[in-house]
């Protein structure tokens, strides 16, 4: 299974990348201003309709796999570490420099909703990272009027990011076969015995890096002038409209900022969430902005022909 | 015409000149193969064609390259890319986008040309390297091949004079660099391009050649034809390999025959006929009965196997195989026919979806892999892949630190294996820092210093000079008079012809056949090798059908 971008011909990946990386931020910005634990899930939920549409089941699946043991391992240094909150669920014996640690109700309920935060993130993420074609990225983050050579580098490191997983699982993979243990011992045993392949696995990157930059400088890299572009990204006026329902997610959590919704209280005692009519619409208003460029994408191939 | 003039280098950081008083030129559409062993500065001389040597990597250089009156060693390589087009080794690190056509479009956009020029340009060149079909193809769904063929298609967008191959076809399984190579002659004949093409396997290309530059050292010990260098070469042919065919004339020459030297096997049929026609001499040649298999034990099988990717792609189906103790064993096919999958099952590094797998009597899916390291070793293609450690000494012990041998076994074995793998004079050096040839023999006397009874060795000739390869194969004999087992994942049919015993042909997941070398190998259209498709015409005349070899034949001779 590949971990990155493949031509599917969805509607999903036909969306237009403005719209596309807008759609990301947006839900980047919506999973920091949002503190409310429900809405940041319904925020995740409204990611998975272009994971449907966009025929990514499997690889978001393993994005999210791996969000989900990040999530843990976050929410458990945080439950250790906050001693806020009122409602003691359990407090450990007196321990030599730390003290008495208490985990809190309200700690585990922040935890989990950074979790989600968090998750829903990764989601978006790894949605723009399956569906957009990484030359279709560095044409559009070059309308932003960053430098090319910082822009292709960029992409040329993420296109090198699975060969990375490859080296990393042959190189393992030859450490075992020479009956390297790597997975007995304790947690910090593990780690400290993986970390063989570092240097390897560096060196390995770095030749890589050498040959393409042979193979960039001899096909002219570089050359003085004004540099012009195969494919420019042409916008319709349907893209409009497409690139209009992210934007609409924007102001929606800017309003949301401005009027203080969405904001909850976890410490020192978690507020209880009241759902009135209003709380509703600003739910369903959040999912359906958050997960309309997915749901009405079929329809663009129509409007286009059109 | 490209113009080297007493050319001396040497990289920064180093003592050793790469290239020493260099003085050749190359006429504008000829066809020149450099060859030479590993090392001996066969890709720096191409580097310096469009100024990578020195501008890219720096270092200290003297004389002069000449390429269409632009002093290349003064000009940045960006500037060369209209002059010289070049393609590298590995297919993949060369490439830049994600589909095959904004690829070719790379070069254009760097060197800004209008986007009516640029379409204008790729549909042309899609055409001539005969890839149109593949124009909307992403890279990563590409074969070597085509990926190499698009590498090809991306310098020549750019309209260059000369095409510089660096080992096109090293990473590339038979099939792929037959095209590559067709590709090249059909490029320099129809568009009168110059390509310096270099290579290792020169039986591949050897016929369609002008000219032959063999290196040595970074000298230029030979330029001129190919044919007449094997007249004058002949004692020190075998350093760089020559085709069976071509080499079978020198045999015979030394035997007081003297034939013209065939470079292909039509050359070949014509020039050996009346020899090979002549009954004074085949009589004594030996047929090879296709014996039982002597019954030893064995050390590994598989019975009714079958393996499945978590993607849900089926690549083994229903394979019983037994590995029997002190075997030689290759294991042949074209590309994802299952032969790395078998292989990994073998020694446990795969689990089967279906079926079973024993190792000296133990299920794999009972153990870790990190315990039937003791029994089976594994050697990757890449030697790099291998090295983790700060010095050769500490590379080769780590393998056997791990299987909990004892000092004293530790310290005898690793001194046998510095020995015996011509390692000693480098034993405190960094693994990462040898040449391609020491790297690959750390790998192994890694392995080998662990004595394990089954070693599993996955394509480690491809990319090796011909020297490299006969020294591996050395050490395997070697190491099976001690008593060990191989299998030799390989696509080099002319080495598995020489040095193989069992033949084990894989095609879409199954085992299609599974014999003694000459049953296998012999009479094959696609995995035949060179001499015996040579011999084919002439078993009317009672010569064996099943011989492989020019040894084979030379028996004939005794």
């Amino acid at each position: 299974m590949k971990l990155a971008y493949q031509d599917k011909k969805t509607p999903v990946h036909r969306l237009h990348p403005v719209c596309k990386i807008i759609w990301v931020l947006a839900v980047l910005a919506g999973s920091i201003l949002i503190n409310d634990p429900i809405l940041l899930i319904l925020l995740f939920i409204s990611t998975t309709p272009f994971v449907i549409i966009g025929k990514i089941v499997k690889e978001w699946g393993s994005f999210v796999k791996l969000a989900l043991w990040l999530s843990i391992f976050i929410a458990i240094i945080n439950m250790l570490a906050s001693q806020h909150g009122s409602h003691i669920l359990y407090s450990s014996p007196m321990l030599p420099v730390l003290g008495t640690i208490n985990i809190t109700l309200e700690s585990v309920i922040f935890s989990i909703g950074m979790s989600i935060r968090l998750l829903a993130t990764i989601s978006a993420f790894a949605i723009l990272t399956l569906t957009i074609n990484p030359d279709d990225l560095l044409q559009t983050i070059l309308l932003l009027k960053i430098p090319y050579r910082t822009v292709l580098t960029t992409s040329i490191a993420i296109r090198f990011i699975p060969c990375l997983f490859t080296d990393l699982d042959t190189l393992q993979s030859s450490l075992q076969t020479r009956g390297y243990q790597m997975t007995e011992g304790g947690f910090l045993t593990r780690i400290k015995r993986r970390a063989i392949i570092i240097p390897s696995l560096l060196s390995n990157s770095l030749e890589r890096s050498i040959q393409s930059a042979e193979a960039m400088e001899s096909r002219g890299f570089g050359s003085k002038g004004r540099k012009t572009f195969y494919n420019v990204i042409k916008t319709t006026r349907t893209d409009y409209f497409f690139i209009a329902l992210p934007l609409s997610l924007f102001a929606l959590f800017a309003i949301m900022w401005i009027l203080r919704i969405g904001t909850y209280e976890y410490y020192p005692n978690i507020t209880p969430i009241v759902i009135t009519i209003s709380y509703i619409s600003v739910a369903l208003f959040l999912v359906l902005s958050a997960a309309s460029p997915a749901i009405l994408s079929p329809l663009k191939k129509v409007i286009d022909l059109d | 015409m490209i113009e080297f003039k007493d050319l001396t280098f040497k990289y920064a950081d180093s003592n050793n000149t790469v290239l020493s008083d260099i003085s050749v030129s190359i006429n504008d559409s000829e066809f020149v193969l450099i060859t030479g062993q590993s090392g001996c500065g066969k890709s720096t001389l191409c580097r310096c064609i469009n100024g990578l040597v020195p501008s890219f990597y720096g270092g200290e250089i003297c004389g002069s390259v000449e390429v269409q009156n632009i002093d290349a060693l003064r000009t940045p390589t960006k500037d060369m890319a209209k002059t010289v087009g070049m393609v590298f080794q590995d297919p993949e690190n060369q490439l830049i986008a994600t589909d095959v056509e904004r690829e070719i479009a790379f070069g254009l956009e760097n060197l800004g040309l209008p986007k009516t020029t640029m379409v204008k340009r790729i549909e042309e060149v899609l055409d001539t390297v005969g890839i149109d079909h593949l124009r909307h193809r992403q890279l990563s769904t590409l074969s070597g091949g085509e990926k190499q063929k698009t590498a090809i298609a991306s310098v020549l967008v750019l309209h260059p004079e000369i095409l510089v191959l660096d080992e096109p076809t090293s990473e590339l399984d038979p099939k792929g660099a037959e095209e590559v190579i067709q590709l090249v002659k059909r490029l320099n004949e129809e568009l009168g391009l110059t390509v310096i093409l270099v290579e290792h396997r020169i039986d591949r290309v050897l016929q369609s050649v002008d000219r032959l530059i063999v290196m040595d050292s970074g000298e230029i010990t030979y330029n001129g034809k190919p044919r007449e260098w094997i007249n004058l070469a002949e004692n020190k042919l075998s350093l760089v390999g020559i085709p069976p065919i071509t080499r079978l004339s020198v045999e015979l020459k030394q035997k007081g025959i003297d034939t013209e030297i065939p470079l292909t096997i039509k050359e070949g049929r014509q020039i050996f006929s009346p020899i090979l026609k002549d009954n004074k001499w085949k009589k004594s040649m030996q047929t090879h009965p296709h014996k039982s298999k002597n019954i030893t034990s064995c050390i590994a099988k598989a019975r009714k196997l079958w393996y499945k990717y978590p993607d849900g792609a089926v690549v083994l189906k229903d394979i019983t195989i037994d590995i029997f103790k002190g075997e030689f064993i290759a294991l042949i096919g074209r590309n994802a026919s299952g032969k790395t999958t078998l292989a990994k099952l073998l020694n446990g590094l795969l689990k089967p979806s279906k079926g079973k797998v024993e190792i000296n009597g133990i299920d794999t899916t009972r153990t870790k892999v990190e315990n039937l390291a003791k029994c089976v070793g594994y050697v990757f293609q890449n030697p790099n892949v291998h090295l983790f450690a700060d010095t050769v000494e500490e590379e080769i012990t780590f393998m056997m630190n791990n299987l909990g041998f004892s000092s004293k076994m530790v310290e005898e074995s690793l001194d046998k294996e510095l020995k015996q793998f011509n390692l000693e004079y480098c034993r405190y050096a960094y693994p990462r820092s040898l040449s391609t040839g020491e790297k690959q023999r750390v790998a192994l006397a890694s392995i080998l210093a662990a004595k394990p009874q089954l070693l599993i060795l996955d394509e480690p000739t491809r990319g090796l000079d011909y020297g490299l390869k006969k020294n591996l194969m050395n050490y395997l004999i070697e190491y099976r008079k001690n008593g060990g087992t191989v299998i030799l994942i390989s696509h080099d049919i002319e080495l598995i012809a020489e040095f193989g015993e069992r033949v084990v042909l894989m095609s879409e997941g199954k085992i299609v056949a599974d014999g003694n070398k000459h049953q296998v190998l012999a009479n094959s259209l696609h995995f035949s090798p060179q001499i015996n498709r040579l011999i084919q015409p002439f078993t009317k005349y009672g010569i064996s059908s099943d011989i492989l070899t020019v040894e084979e034949i030379m028996q004939g001779f005794k």
